[in-house]
């Protein structure tokens, strides 16, 4: 098996209201994407997209968008979860040998749908769904309330989050969903469900990422600075809400291990970190499940400034997904922006060998995905 | 935020609807529940009782048939205030939504919480139910949980 390299990529300005139509967006960044590895898309073997039927519309909703994903007459499949675990189905299929350059493209348009009300749809159907109260923030908000009474966090810990990673994505020309936020904006905004209020939870953005990627010797003729994916973990936890302990996220621990043992490296080793944090709590409890900080003691990261953009070990420097947060594409633009950080390109350097990029989907990150990614084959 | 570029054309679907058939133990739970009790069912293994109940433990694997009663008093185990509706939109009055652990069981069962203002809800609260007035074979049936001795 050859290792398998990211060597080209591209998104738009993720934004809380784009002008374009749907396939207009897909087609612009698709092609911006095959420019920057400098292939056309016959050089495609095969195309992994990620959407979601309840954020389109739409029934099998890439029938409708696989034209505009340069997909036609393509091997093509498609995953509903989030655009990292497209990747993960990317470089499988690089693995098995049949292909030898994949592309990936993640994208969803809030605002021309409800979000809160499309991922409620994911909710058990039979006795949760049918109070019509909970969504994914409320959810979200049962697991802040466990983890923050276990640990003793506070509101300032959660809004101090969304201040550094709002004022990171202020640096970064595709976050535009939301400006740099302050401690007491946050805390002035208004209750979504409590503990959480609205600025500590991701906002509706419109936007879309696309990666292509290549294996081995065909990555290294394509692209001077590949990014390699050193190592890649996945893993689910409980459905039920009463069955999960709320206070830690077991799935992301798993994912992150599963990683690491690939790569053969660990959490020392690793220079940057981009989380789909949707809601502020979830920044401490990741960095927590992946083993750079103790259980509870994820806030004093961020407190002793270590996750800063300068610090030691700088977490979400491109704002993140409180600063923009397309669903599907999400987890994907996290990979895009440490092979960015990697490749020195991105507006607020960060010296790192090993990257770790995260994704999630389901109720209160039920289901977590762990990419480790590196600047040596 | 600038206006769209191009006209929006609403998504025209006739409407759909969809059914889950809830299998024998819910069907159990919701029979149960219309006649104001809370049905669980303990796993033979572990001893744990889960409400509502499922056929497989959570943890064991093995089925669980021994259905028991579980009183409809209880605490609270985790709750929100739900200031916004499904689709985000604000609501005109909040919400009090908790995970309840009724007397019996293991697990929580959700439910909304009245009689009590937002801000003084805390974890462990006493509660109790309070049943619907013309209980159905619905989640309805149980119209909410209250402070245990207000009396309902």
């Amino acid at each position: 098996m050859e290792p398998v390299a990211i060597v080209g990529y591209a998104q738009s300005e993720m934004s809380g209201h784009m002008v374009s139509s749907r396939d207009e967006m897909i087609f612009t960044c698709v092609k911006q994407a095959l420019d920057s590895a400098g292939i056309v898309r016959d050089d495609l073997d095969t195309v992994i997209s990620c959407g979601n039927d309840f954020y389109d519309g739409h029934t099998i909703s890439q029938v409708y968008t696989l034209e505009a994903s340069g997909a036609y007459a393509k091997d093509e499949s498609k995953v509903e979860q989030d655009g990292l675990h497209a990747l993960v189905y990317a470089v499988m299929r690089l693995l098995a040998g049949h292909h030898q350059i994949a592309m990936v493209v993640a994208y969803s348009r809030a605002s021309d749908m409800e979000p809160h009300a499309a991922v409620a749809a994911s909710l058990d159907p039979v006795y949760d769904r049918q109070f019509k109260v909970l969504n994914d923030t409320g959810v979200a908000a049962f697991q802040a309330r466990a983890y923050m009474e276990r640990y003793g966090l506070t509101e300032d810990d959660l809004a101090l989050v969304v201040e550094k990673n709002t004022g990171n994505g202020a640096r970064n020309p595709k976050a535009k969903a939301r400006p740099a936020t302050s401690k007491a904006e946050v805390l002035a905004s208004a209750p979504a469900f409590t503990p959480l209020r609205e600025l500590m939870v991701y906002p509706n953005t419109d936007g879309i990422c696309v990666a292509i990627l290549a294996a081995g010797d065909r990555a290294e003729s394509l692209c001077q600075k590949p990014v390699w994916v050193k190592g890649l973990g996945w893993n689910q936890e409980l459905y039920y809400l009463g069955d999960r302990d709320l206070t830690r996220i077991a799935s992301a621990e798993a994912a992150a291990a599963q990683a690491f043992k690939a790569a053969g490296i660990g959490p020392k080793d690793i220079g940057l970190i981009e989380l789909s944090e949707l809601f502020a709590h979830q920044e401490p409890m990741l960095l927590e499940a992946f083993g750079f900080a103790e259980p509870g003691q994820g806030r004093k990261l961020l407190r002793e400034g270590v996750t800063a953009a300068g610090g030691k070990l700088p977490v979400n420097v491109s704002g993140g997904a409180l600063s923009a947060c397309a669903l599907s594409a999400v987890g994907l633009v996290r990979a895009v922006e440490c092979a960015r950080q990697l490749r020195g390109e991105a507006e607020l350097t960060v010296r790192a060998d090993f990257a770790l990029a995260h994704g999630q989907c389901g109720l209160a990150a039920q289901n977590n995905v762990v990419a480790i990614l590196g600047r040596e084959k | 935020m600038s206006e769209k570029q191009f006209i929006p054309i609403g998504n025209i679907l006739p409407p759909m609807p969809c059914y889950w058939s809830v299998g024998p133990y819910l069907e159990r739970f919701y029979q149960d529940l219309s006649e104001k009790k809370f049905t669980g069912v303990r796993c033979p293994k572990c001893g744990r009782v889960y409400v509502p109940p499922r056929r497989l433990c959570a943890s064991c694997r093995v089925v669980m048939s021994d259905f028991v009663e579980v009183k409809g008093t209880g605490s609270l185990l985790n709750f929100t205030v739900a200031h916004q509706s499904v689709n985000g939109a604000r609501r005109e009055r909040p919400v009090i939504f908790g995970l309840v652990k009724l007397e019996g069981a293991d697990t929580g069962v959700l439910g909304e919480i009245r009689g009590i203002a937002p801000e003084a809800v805390r974890i462990g609260l006493k509660l109790q139910a309070v049943f619907a007035e013309k209980p159905g074979v619905t989640v309805e049936s149980l119209s909410h949980f209250a402070p245990a001795g207000q009396g309902a």
